[in-house]
């Protein structure tokens, strides 16, 4: 019976059952050219391998290493506006994919201590990341100047240029011995995450204006100076800010 | 493959071991996915940008991948998917040149075979995009017929004949000493 070059060639790549092969196996014993095709086929392979193996033998750039390496200490939700952090690409790529909420509420959780008394500070809602609980609370209800409690602290507010109230805050965890940084904007009822960020836990006693943001992460400053219409909002306009319920 | 129901979950800890475990077995696959995406694109930076740009993909829809499927196969669709979106942009913005190019470019390659042999590198930028994406997989990478097909989203009997075509024009392009 006569063997097709498709029968060969997945005869070559190991792609038969056992009664194919033998079918193979004796139809080579006999015929010369076929065996010969055969031969060109492992040769063309092995050719193939050799060319491209030794790229497994490469360091691999430490670029990609990281892009792996578990908790990326900067999470950018609003994707658009990562626009001065990432280097210039050979090839402008059609998407950047945003990071899945999911995946950043795990790098939350991995730290542990980002749970209140009343349960965890950050849940997703239409792939956003909201505050809930203390935090939400704490971002409604207190003025930067007002104190810590709960390790949360309200650095400053500001507008954003969608005309949205925003807060960049702190969040402590003596457990985790670090703190998160983010920017929460109030949207439909909520607070939304903008970015997050975590960092090492900074001691700081007078929760003044250039206190507070001198303990927020630059990338944290960069994302608000990028989102914020004007200046921060002084107490005064913070208070009225608070007394419309941060509605626009 | 179709979309899968999510396997991370948002809370408790199982899912950031999971996530660890995960993060570790890309690590592992890094060298293969670099030597895939060099069969994609001869450019070592270009082919790590690819694999960069496959790797977030990937970070952001973990949730999409399930743990009894094979994460290389997954990974090479990844990456597959970003190199023809590339591919196609790019196409979009020469498209005013590229008649004149591809002409001379073709012209060039019968040259060039007739000449003396490619090299397999260069020979395998000259195959079709998708008879490249059937021998990257198949030869370069080992894959099953059926994973390849898997990847590409394709039947097994379309594979094999991408493969065959692929595997004739290879052979013709290296023929000088083959």
């Amino acid at each position: 019976m006569k063997i097709t070059d498709e029968q060969l060639m997945a005869y070559a790549d190991g792609e038969l059952d056992a009664q194919a092969r033998r079918h193979v196996d004796a139809a080579l014993a006999s015929d010369p050219a076929l065996a010969a095709a055969l031969e060109k086929h492992r040769r063309l392979r092995r050719r193939v391998n050799e060319a491209f193996d030794p790229i497994l033998a490469e360091r691999v750039p430490d670029r990609l290493v990281s892009t792996l390496k578990a908790n990326p200490t900067v999470v950018e939700l609003a994707t658009h506006r990562r626009k001065s952090a990432q280097p210039a690409r050979r090839w402008s790529w059609p998407e950047w994919g945003a990071i899945a909420a999911s995946l950043i509420l795990g790098v939350i959780a991995g730290q542990s201590g980002w749970r209140s008394a009343s349960g965890d500070m950050f849940t997703a809602h239409d792939g956003q990341i909201v505050a809930r609980a203390e935090l939400a609370k704490a971002l409604s209800d207190r003025l930067a100047s007002e104190s810590a409690a709960e390790g949360i602290r309200v650095a400053f507010s500001f507008r954003s240029k969608q005309g949205d109230y925003c807060r960049a805050f702190t969040l402590g965890s003596s457990e985790a011995h670090a703190s998160l940084a983010g920017v929460a904007c109030y949207e439909n009822e909520q607070w939304r995450m903008q970015t997050l960020a975590r960092q090492t836990v900074q001691a700081s006693s007078t929760p003044t204006y250039r206190q507070a943001a001198s303990t927020l992460p630059t990338s944290i400053l960069t994302t608000v100076s990028d989102m914020m219409d004007g200046e921060p909002l002084d107490v005064g306009a913070e208070d009225t800010a608070r007394t419309q319920r941060w509605h626009k | 493959m179709e979309e899968t129901p999510q396997t991370v979950r948002l809370d408790g800890k199982g899912m950031n071991a999971s996530l660890e475990h995960i993060r570790e077995d890309l690590i592992a696959l890094l060298p293969r996915l670099r030597r895939f995406a060099r069969t994609l694109t001869r450019n070592v930076d270009d082919a790590d940008d690819l694999v960069q740009l496959g790797l977030e993909r990937a970070l952001a829809k973990l949730d999409q991948w399930h743990t009894d499927s094979r994460l290389d196969g997954w990974m090479f669709r990844i990456l597959k998917n970003a190199w023809i979106d590339e591919v196609r942009s790019r196409a979009r913005r020469n498209r005013v040149l590229t008649s004149e190019e591809e002409g001379e470019q073709v012209s060039d390659a019968a040259h060039e075979a007739q000449e003396h042999a490619l090299s397999v590198q260069a020979a395998m930028q000259r195959l079709p995009e998708e008879q490249r994406l059937a021998v990257s997989l198949v030869l370069v990478e080992g894959l099953p017929y059926r994973e390849a097909a898997e990847v590409l989203g394709i039947p097994i009997g379309t594979l094999t004949s991408r493969l065959a075509r692929g595997r004739e024009s290879l052979q013709s392009m290296l023929s000088a000493d083959v």
